[in-house]
């Protein structure tokens, strides 16, 4: 998590080894490049575990009806039982309702951070990278000093400024924080891209730079957008569940890191409730687990020879 | 090991052998050992051992400097003597005179006397950021009368005057009369009149404080030192607690009769006394919570029991008297005409149905089909239960309470600022409804001065400077807490307080949902001597200030390990 | 040299901003300190109190410009000011203390990290499909994809709490005296930083892996590492001389970004196992509302991840002749 790694998908944005002929075969009609992904065991494995959490996300209500998952509704501290599945906590709140309504801000929470991140980079570093001048000066500045900037510290920071914690909060706050180092890897991407073939006979046609943007030079990056996406959602899973761990979060709101503060606070572990505190720990870790396997397989689809060389690997 | 290690090396040693001598005298009472004493998270230390700052290091303030009189809660405030034997107020209680003990030395050998306390009084007089106690609100001057005895002026007759003055830690002249800003001295090598008086070893992680050779009582502290750990979190520390590393904790521990106690049921022992009265306020500047009928309706609707047994993990009973806000510690000054006041009205007793009716009673009733009632007027009534991120037994509560409101039909809901906003909030009157804690001081006056006194309200900012308010007010109010001070006859005041205690609860002017315990747990493998049910002298906490000195002087190794050998 | 002067440049206006949003971002914040303290004491303090205390700590109502010149004054002398949980301690004292702390622990075990998932990801690709390529690596990822906390507590748990194989906290044993010169003070000390060096390593290693082994493999394919082998140089210095040295030039980047991020991400190791340091600090300081500890930690993170960047810089270049 923030621990150790740099914000939004360090991970899988080092050294983009996409060349442009490559990129090009990635402008393949829809079912072709689903087809490719599906056909990576990778990935495949990746999309059902996500899939699966998604589904649990949308029929949360069917899976437990409640209206609020926080409320208490039986004996604190029981066991797993047929009337709770998963037990419930010292309050008595039940913890399956809760990890099922859970996935719901939790996943929400991680998409819409992962995104409102990729639009900023998107915006920032393919205007600076194909419109250069002072302007990539400019964009390039505050690029880096968002880079710089300590990530967690600025968080708590911000956390405590806006002094109303909740989801929402996590999404600003990690939006407006995280966005640099995707910006910066999409910004030398376009430099490359700027100076090919294409692009140039697009100019010499007359498009406009908004259309040679949106229409030539994004969508010949978009296995790199997609990685650095998903590097960003995972990044905002993960963090959101840091900074509630830490009491930064809204104690009151329903997602798997308040359960895990909650946990904590009941001290779980030490009172014997594991109930509480493994279910919520294993959806994120599940979540993530999901998130990297299928970067592992957009890496091997859009880089030949890690594809190849997996298949030689496996023939070994 | 450098020289100044070494002095103290001998010093400690030409001590211990002063000690045997004393042992031998009293044969009884082994002495040696070290205590280590935690107390929740409190991070990391850095060194402050000045008594009069906002921020001393644990111990400062509880074993190391002393006050004149030890004022311990749970007796109601019943006085015992420490640096003065005795204090009384001047035929017309403008004049408060305390008689200083003879015998006491100040840790580097010079003798205690009436300057020091002349010195320190003025001290706080000339830098009002020192005054921990509130000396200042009456103080008119201070007159040394002879060694031993010190005369305090009064602006006015204030009857309080001797419990704040009594609380006053005092300060040596003959080291503080050279410090140039006693606010930002952090004394790093005390001198003082308490038991642990001797800063050993200080890191951030961790210090002891041992003993002060020249400690007043004769043969005490038994023990030599108190250590003092450092932790991050509750967690952390109390890991170390159930690990039994720790002699003396002040910690919450969740479940602790078979997470603590039941480890071993011979030595672990836990002592919990209510003494942190804990309430619900309202914002009376706002509607509803203007309307008295709504107040009776949500205090109808709190979930008393619950919250005993859920968020206070049944560690304290919540019966119905509790409503009376001063119950139990001051109840004799509670008229029975209150407490059928309270049946009557049915406060202190979680009844939804009840609750609902005193709503519809009022014309508090659904008009627009949302579920939720709506004001006489038609207009939607929604509101939050603020508390601070992170209190988690207090956050259950208010989860409690919320849902006793919205089962009543008010769409209430929990928010949780961190403590400095919610701080904020209270005194600027930014909030819906709040939890929050009282005081109960060594009068019931405190109490109710706090919540109750609209003076406290600066009418041009808005802004309170009382514990917590709901800002109901009357100026009737107002006055009968500056009756109580200026009077100094005990039963003038119990008849002012029984006034106030019923205004109290005939308005609902606040709802207190329980007494939550000073936290105390310790083990005796090593030391013995804790108070508890059997032996109440004091209460155990290892933060409490006031009343930690009386433990700290008590306890005493149980074996031949333990004292060191 | 060129390119160096022009990154100079460029860190200077970074630093400039950044201390400049490092005075605004505090003042951004509900309530003031002697709010907080008033909090912290539960109401017990006397108004004429708290008014000559916030006094004291220099929150007297100057303009917003002049009070940022003082700060601009204060950082240029050296004069972080007095922290105010800390309080009296001067800011310089409580962080020079505790970033010891956090640089032998975090700083540490981040580069273990980084230097061990460098050559687990190196061996990978070269060894392709063999068990550190497809058990290690994947397992690695796992753990990397739990929440750090997660595992942190679990371990301390299992393997301090239940198992007693590691201290439960602190930094060393509380009984030792602190000296750097006892053989017992050092193993105390060593023993108590193995469990949570241990969860920042294992936790971190995965993603330095899979970066490096994806570098690895995009350079293995090059030109010249074809031309090296046909030359018949041995597998050994093609790997390290050829690939591992090119390859390896987009994880420094990253790395030097990291090492900011462990100082400030210490914070989660440091509450779970009560270990002292800067993290702990600092969220202190934001529930205190300590602005002069809270800007001096900034101010100090900051500045540690510039010169981060900066020797990333010089490295680059001195393994990338291309930059110079």
């Amino acid at each position: 998590m923030e621990h150790s790694n740099v914000p939004a998908g360090q991970t899988t944005v080092v050294a983009p080894v996409i060349h442009p002929k490559s990129a090009r075969r990635l402008r393949l009609p829809v079912p072709d490049w689903l087809r490719s992904i599906l056909h990576n065991r990778k990935a495949a494995a990746g999309i059902a575990i996500l899939v699966f959490f998604t589904l649990i996300a949308l029929f949360a209500n069917q899976l437990a009806p409640t209206r609020n998952a926080a409320r208490i509704v039986g004996p604190g501290s029981q066991a797993p039982s047929a009337d709770f599945l998963f037990g419930t906590s010292r309050q008595g709140q039940d913890i399956f309702a809760q990890v099922v309504h859970g996935a719901r801000t939790s996943m929400a929470v991680g998409f819409v951070t992962g995104t409102v991140i990729m639009l900023i980079a998107i915006t920032i570093g393919l205007t600076a990278g194909y419109v250069g001048g002072w302007i990539d000066e400019l964009l390039s500045l505050i690029t880096n000093v968002f880079l710089i900037l300590p990530g967690l510290p600025l968080i708590i920071v911000v956390a405590g400024w806006l002094n109303r914690p909740g989801p929402f909060t996590v999404v600003l706050v990690l939006s407006v924080t995280s966005w640099a180092y995707a910006a910066r890897v999409l910004r030398s991407q376009t430099l490359t891209l700027r100076n090919s073939e294409f692009v140039a006979a697009a100019r010499v046609v007359g498009e406009p730079s908004w259309r040679i943007i949106m229409f030539e030079i994004l969508p010949n990056m978009t296995s790199l957008v997609v990685s650095a996406w998903i590097g960003a959602v995972l990044y905002a899973i993960l963090t959101e569940a840091g900074l509630e761990f830490i009491g930064l979060g809204d104690a009151n709101a329903v997602t798997w890191g308040t359960t895990l503060y909650w946990a904590q606070n009941n001290q779980a572990l030490l009172t014997g409730n594991w109930w509480t505190f493994i279910p919520p720990g294993m959806c994120i870790a599940l979540v993530g687990f999901s998130l990297t396997l299928i970067n592992y397989g957009i890496d091997e689809i859009t880089n030949p020879r890690l594809q190849n060389q997996e298949h030689e690997g496996d023939a070994k | 090991m450098n020289r100044k290690a070494l002095l103290l090396l001998v010093a400690l040693l030409v001590m211990s052998l002063s000690l045997g001598v004393v042992a031998a005298q009293d044969s009884e009472i082994p002495s040696g050992g070290t205590v280590i004493v935690v107390q929740a998270g409190r991070g990391q230390w850095s060194a402050n051992f000045n008594p009069l700052s906002p921020n001393p290091s644990d111990g400062t303030r509880q074993v190391m400097y002393d006050p004149l009189v030890v004022f311990d809660p749970l007796d109601g405030g019943e006085p015992t003597p420490w640096l003065a034997t005795s204090y009384e107020y001047s035929e017309d209680a403008t004049a408060l005179t305390f008689h200083l003990r003879d015998d006491v030395l100040w840790s580097d050998g010079e003798q205690f006397n009436a300057d020091d306390v002349v010195f320190t009084l003025e001290l706080v007089e000339q830098f009002p950021a020192l005054d921990r106690q509130g000396v200042l609100n009456f103080f008119a001057g201070v007159e040394k009368v002879d060694d031993y005895t010190v005369t305090v002026n009064l602006v006015d007759v204030y009857s309080l005057a001797h419990t704040v003055v009594g609380k006053q830690r005092i300060v040596p002249e003959h080291i503080w009369s050279a410090i140039e800003d006693p606010v930002t001295f952090s004394n790093d090598s005390p001198v003082a009149t308490g038991a642990f008086t001797e800063v050993t070893d200080f890191t951030p992680e961790n210090y002891l404080l041992c003993r002060n050779p020249n400690f007043f009582l004769e043969g005490q502290p038994y023990v030599d030192c108190l250590a003092y750990p450092a932790f991050t979190g509750n967690e952390q520390s109390n890991l170390a607690i159930i690990n039994g590393d720790v002699d003396w904790g002040g910690n919450f521990i969740p479940d602790i009769d078979n997470t603590f106690v039941a480890l071993d049921p011979e030595h672990n022992h836990r002592w919990f006394v209510g003494v942190n009265p804990w309430g619900f306020y309202v914002n009376a500047t706002k509607a509803p919570f203007d309307d008295v009928q709504f107040r009776l309706a949500l205090a109808q609707a709190i979930d008393y029991g619950t919250i005993a047994l859920t968020a206070e993990n049944g560690y304290i009973e919540t019966p119905q008297e509790v409503a009376a806000g001063i119950w139990p510690q001051f109840q004799t000054f509670v008229p029975e005409s209150v407490f059928e006041k309270i049946r009557e009205m049915g406060l202190g007793v979680f009844d939804v149905e009840r609750a609902a009716q005193t709503l519809e009673a009022a014309g508090y009733t659904d008009q627009n089909g949302d579920g939720w009632r709506d004001m006489p007027d038609g207009s939607p009534i929604e509101f939050t239960v603020q508390i601070v991120n992170g209190w988690t037994d207090v956050v259950t509560a208010a989860q409690i309470m919320s849902q006793g409101f919205q089962d009543a039909g008010l769409n209430a809901s929990v928010v949780t600022p961190d403590q400095t906003t919610f701080q904020a909030n209270l005194q600027g009157g930014n909030f819906d409804t709040s939890l929050g804690w009282a005081i109960w001081g060594e009068t019931p006056w405190n109490f109710f001065d706090n919540i109750m006194n609209s003076t406290r309200v600066d009418p041009d900012t808005g802004n309170s400077t009382g514990q917590f308010q709901s800002r109901v007010f009357d100026p009737a109010w107002d006055q009968l807490l500056q009756d109580f001070l200026q009077s100094v006859d005990p039963a003038e005041q119990q008849a002012i307080i029984g006034q106030l205690v019923d205004a109290y609860v005939t308005n609902v002017v606040h709802t207190q949902i329980g007494v939550f315990p000073a936290w105390f747990e310790y083990t005796t493998s090593r030391f013995v001597g804790f108070p508890n049910a059997d032996d109440p002298y004091a209460i155990g906490a290892p933060w409490q200030e006031e009343t930690a000195r009386l433990v700290a002087t008590n306890l005493r190794c149980a074996d031949a390990a333990s004292c060191g050998e | 040299m060129r390119f160096l002067v022009r990154r100079t440049g460029f860190y200077m206006v970074a630093a400039l901003i950044a201390i400049t949003l490092n005075f605004f971002i505090p003042r951004m914040m509900s309530g003031d300190p002697v709010t907080a303290m008033f909090a912290r004491f539960q109401g017990r303090l006397e108004p004429r109190t708290m008014d000559a205390l916030r006094e004291t700590f220099g929150f007297v109502d100057a303009p917003i410009h002049e009070q940022y010149f003082t700060y601009l004054q204060n950082l240029l002398q050296g004069n972080f000011g007095t922290s105010i949980t800390a309080f009296p301690a001067p800011v310089t004292e409580v962080i020079g203390n505790a970033l010891v702390w956090t640089l032998r622990l975090a700083g540490t075990a981040t580069i273990v990290s980084f230097v061990g998932g460098t050559l687990l990801g190196i061996f990978a690709a070269w060894k392709r499909g063999r068990f550190s390529d497809s058990v290690i690596l994947p397992f690695l990822s796992f753990i990397g994809a739990f929440p750090y906390f997660f595992v942190a507590m679990l371990l301390l748990y299992i393997l301090a709490f239940g198992l007693k194989w590691f201290p439960l906290s602190h930094a060393y044993d509380l009984s030792i005296r602190v000296d750097w010169g006892s053989p017992e003070f050092v193993m105390s000390v060593l023993q108590h930083a193995a469990l949570p060096a241990f969860t920042i390593v294992i936790t971190g290693m995965g993603g330095w892996m899979l970066g490096m082994r994806n570098n690895m493999i995009g350079v293995l394919g090059e030109d010249y590492i074809v031309m090296a082998q046909a030359k018949g140089l041995s597998d050994r210095r093609v790997m390290l001389t050829y690939a591992a040295r090119n390859a390896i030039l987009p994880s420094v980047t990253g790395f030097a970004m990291s090492l900011g991020f462990a100082i400030g991400g210490a914070l989660l190791t440091e509450i779970v196992f009560s270990y002292p340091g800067i993290g702990f600090w600092l969220l202190s300081a934001v529930n205190g509302r300590d602005y002069p500890l809270m800007q001096g930690i900034f101010l100090m993170i900051t500045l540690a991840v510039l010169l981060a960047n900066f020797m990333a810089d010089v490295i680059y270049v001195m393994l990338d002749p291309r930059a110079r």
